[in-house]
């Protein structure tokens, strides 16, 4: 890229005690092939106390290095912090566990001239240490079937979709969003989101902006995290009543085993009881992960993270009752006032296609020629849709009232075959 | 009595089909818009194929049938068309003193559209010269002499001497499909999937013994799409994926699960295995098999009786083998219960069928050598291994 094509792109890692680890990451960034007078890179320290400070210090970079010090705040707090006195054009958030590769700001910035005032998500596949986990294991697997689905060219966007790890978005535009929300105790990247789906603006995944994740992420630490999102979830869905019903917690009254529905009674009434219980069923996975009863190590973590979950939201809301009562407190249909278009498949797929593109309604009635096929209906969380949807939904959704009216109108013209 | 097999595009079915008279049935490869949707077993009644071959052909391929139809209506692919271009593929027979055998599959593969894959042949520790001079007529094909004997001997062999990302291996005895290299090649698009297999089916059913192949261990695992990964499969059962008779492997996959157990499979005391032990290690680490019915070849079953047999003792011992090897040296503490489910849920209800002469049992003689082969499996693995 020519110099004089590039913008100013400052990146931007929040980190708390991983020198060894951000080490590498800003060795990484010393060799991009983007102009390296073009990048600043903000390091927030956020209450680091492994010496991170005095590596920084001492820390030589080929590029303008700035380091800013906090008492801890959490993740989205820090990027707030860092955004807030960086000077580029561009932010580019990475997280102190990546190892960019040399194209990675280069990639970034190509993908904010395709598609201006859009946030730009890069990939970030896991590197996994030799000998893994069956917990990482299944960690990298939601990685990359994340990534996967993002690159697919019909993905609809949603707020979920938000990965903080490797983001890119213009400085203006995360100024006058007001950045992460740092009341949230986690989860302050899917609220991020749904502020910026809400306000229409474009998500984008850049399958070719890869930034390696060393991942490091435990069982125990994943336990306590799930806590966190339980209270997350109850303060986004109080903030968004429309994503109530789509949130985990609305499978309050959902079967499943006994033990799972044992576990979820005690973490509202007797969380004493219910932590005892989940402890002494954590030290059982590590047994059936070496005997390689992979089917029971899966079934009960997954009882297990469902318990943690629970017990976060019952930290923020106190009952099951008043769970049911935020729940009812949530709209019945999400698609009051939302903008829906009505579109004949007999105009053929493209002409449908352009008025979604052109109109971007939430939700779609859908018909060929007289013949009623369904709804695509309003999605809580998700971008609004374009015409890239419609083939998708129509495949997976809508498959067999279409299949009818083709035969039916193949029938009319005497064909046998559609 | 004989079974044609036919294969039929559904859009241009023609109005009567003529089946050569020793037929009595036939068996029908269903293709929409070229892809495998389904198959159907139909009698044959005077030469001749029943006016209501359609709806029978419909009925048999179900859903499928229509749901690709549609996919085509929409121009829309569940595995999406990626900017990227596909990997570039080598192309692996290993072959053992079947050179009429190789011919047919050499000719198929001069079929496929040339997307510059390299296509090999491992010729595993020949008695003759018979299968070289036989390559010397393709100036496209390379030949590779392997001296020691076994089938995932040959298979290392390969692995180390393929120049392409991936390599597309398919058996001597079979016959790819013009399409079948392409379709592999498109689902290797998730970094995780470390091998793509595809359907299999029987080039011909002349005799019984073939007949009886194909209902017992037919290499077909069905028309739909099907990802494979540890959380949804049993990693010791992971022949459901596939068959060694139509893989492509990632070439990383040496470093990312290790190489072929060269203790199992063809050539050596334990006889198959090979494949699905791979399988097996693949998923147990984290990654991913597909298998894509598009990816489509066929493969010439064993003719006679005693071929048949001998497949079937062979296959009793490779899954003992295997499981020998799980069980002992990787402490998969839940192999006797798999072992006593198959002998108990399948095993020993057909030896009671046969013995009863039940309609419809497997014979005898067939199910006795796959439990003689179950029995000999141990040894065997421990033999080879040593």
């Amino acid at each position: 890229m020519h110099d004089e094509l590039a913008m100013d792109i400052s990146v931007i890692i929040p980190t708390h005690d991983r020198s060894t680890p951000l080490r590498r990451t800003l060795d990484a960034l010393g060799a991009q092939s983007y102009p390296l007078r073009r990048i600043e890179v903000v390091v927030v320290a956020d209450g680091c106390t492994d010496g991170t400070a005095d590596m920084l210090r001492h820390y030589t970079a080929p590029y303008a290095l700035r380091v800013i010090e906090q008492p801890c705040q959490g993740a989205g707090g820090a990027r707030n912090h860092g955004a807030a006195q960086a000077t580029g054009r561009l932010l580019l958030f990475q997280d102190d566990d990546m190892e960019p590769v040399p194209s990675l700001i280069q990639a970034h910035v190509q993908a904010h001239r395709r598609w201006p005032g859009s946030v730009i998500i890069g990939a970030s596949p896991p590197v996994l240490p030799e000998g893994s986990s069956l917990f990482l294991l299944d960690l990298r697997r939601w990685w990359e079937d994340q990534f996967h689905e993002m690159g697919r060219p019909d993905h609809r966007y949603t707020y979920r979709d938000l990965l903080t790890g490797n983001l890119s978005i213009e400085a203006g535009l995360f100024a006058r969003t007001g950045g992460f929300d740092i009341s949230l105790p986690c989860r302050e990247d899917y609220e991020f989101g749904m502020r910026l789906v809400k306000a229409g603006i474009r998500l984008a995944f850049a399958a070719d902006a890869v930034s390696h994740h060393h991942e490091t992420a435990d069982l125990d630490r994943s336990f306590r995290r799930v806590r966190q999102e339980g209270c997350a979830d109850v303060l986004i869905g109080r903030r968004y009543p429309e994503l109530r019903y789509a949130l985990p917690l609305a499978s309050l009254e959902m079967p499943g085993s006994r033990l799972s529905r044992v576990l979820r009674a005690y973490a509202f009434q007797r969380p004493g009881i219910g932590d005892g219980l989940a402890a002494t069923l954590r030290s059982t996975l590590n047994l059936l992960e070496r005997t390689h009863l992979r089917g029971r190590w899966r079934r009960l973590c997954s009882t297990l993270r469902d318990y943690w979950y629970w017990r976060g939201v019952a930290d923020v809301l106190g009952s099951r009752r008043a769970l049911a009562g935020f729940l009812q407190g949530g709209p019945v249909h999400v698609d009051d006032g939302a903008h829906e278009i009505e579109i004949d498949l007999h105009e053929g797929l493209e002409a449908a296609e352009r008025r979604l593109d052109e109109e971007r309604p939430a939700c779609v009635r859908i018909r060929y020629g007289k013949q009623p096929i369904g709804r695509i209906p309003p999605t809580p969380g998700a971008e609004r849709l374009r015409g890239a949807h419609l083939r998708p939904g129509l495949a997976r959704q809508l498959a067999t009232p279409l299949l009818i009216a083709l035969a039916m109108e193949a029938a009319q013209g005497e064909r046998l075959w559609p | 009595m004989p079974t044609a097999v036919l294969d039929l595009e559904f859009e241009h079915l023609p109005a009567a089909i003529a089946v050569p008279g020793h037929y009595d049935h036939a068996l029908i490869l269903v293709r929409v818009y070229g892809q495998p949707v389904g198959q159907a077993l139909l009698p044959v009644i005077g030469g001749q194929l029943g006016s209501e071959l359609r709806d029978r052909l419909l009925e048999a391929a179900g859903w499928n049938l229509w749901q690709r139809w549609l996919h085509n209506y929409l121009e829309w692919e569940q595995v999406p068309a990626t900017d990227s271009p596909a990997p570039a593929a080598t192309i692996a027979i290993c072959t053992r003193d079947r050179p009429e055998d190789l011919a047919r599959c050499l000719e198929a593969l001069m079929r496929l559209p040339d997307d510059g894959q390299e296509i090999m042949v491992v010729d595993n520790c020949p008695s003759t010269e018979a299968t070289r001079h036989l390559v010397e007529g393709y100036t496209r094909v390379r030949y590779v002499r392997e001296e020691r004997p076994g089938l995932d001997v040959a298979r290392n062999r390969a692995l180390r001497e393929a120049r392409r990302e991936i390599v597309a291996f398919t058996d001597d005895d079979a016959v790819p499909d013009p399409g079948w290299l392409r379709a592999l090649l498109r689902n290797f698009d998730d970094p995780l999937v470390l091998c793509v297999t595809g359907l299999t089916m029987p080039l011909e059913l002349e005799t019984s013994a073939q007949e009886w192949f194909e209902q017992y261990s037919s290499f077909s695992r069905g028309f739909r799409r099907t990802v494979f990964d540890e959380a949804n499969t049993n990693v010791l059962t992971a022949g459901q994926a596939g068959a060694g008779v139509n893989m492509a492997l990632r070439h990383s996959v040496v470093e990312c699960v290790g190489s072929f157990d060269e203790a199992l499979d063809a050539g050596t005391p334990t006889h198959s295995g090979g494949d699905t032990e791979m399988f097996s290690r693949i998923l147990a680490r984290g990654y991913r098999i597909v298998y894509d019915p598009a990816a489509l070849n066929w493969h010439r079953h064993r003719r006679t009786w005693e071929e048949l047999r001998q497949t079937l003792y062979g296959y009793g011992t490779g899954v003992y083998a295997l499981w020998t090897r799980k069980f002992l040296f990787e402490r998969e503490l839940t192999i006797p219960r798999l072992a006593w489910g198959w002998f108990w849920h399948t095993q020993l209800p057909r030896l009671l069928h046969a013995l009863l002469r039940r309609p419809g049992h497997m014979p005898l003689d067939l199910a006795l050598a796959e439990l003689r082969g179950c029995l000999r499996g141990p040894t065997a693995y421990l033999s080879a291994r040593a």
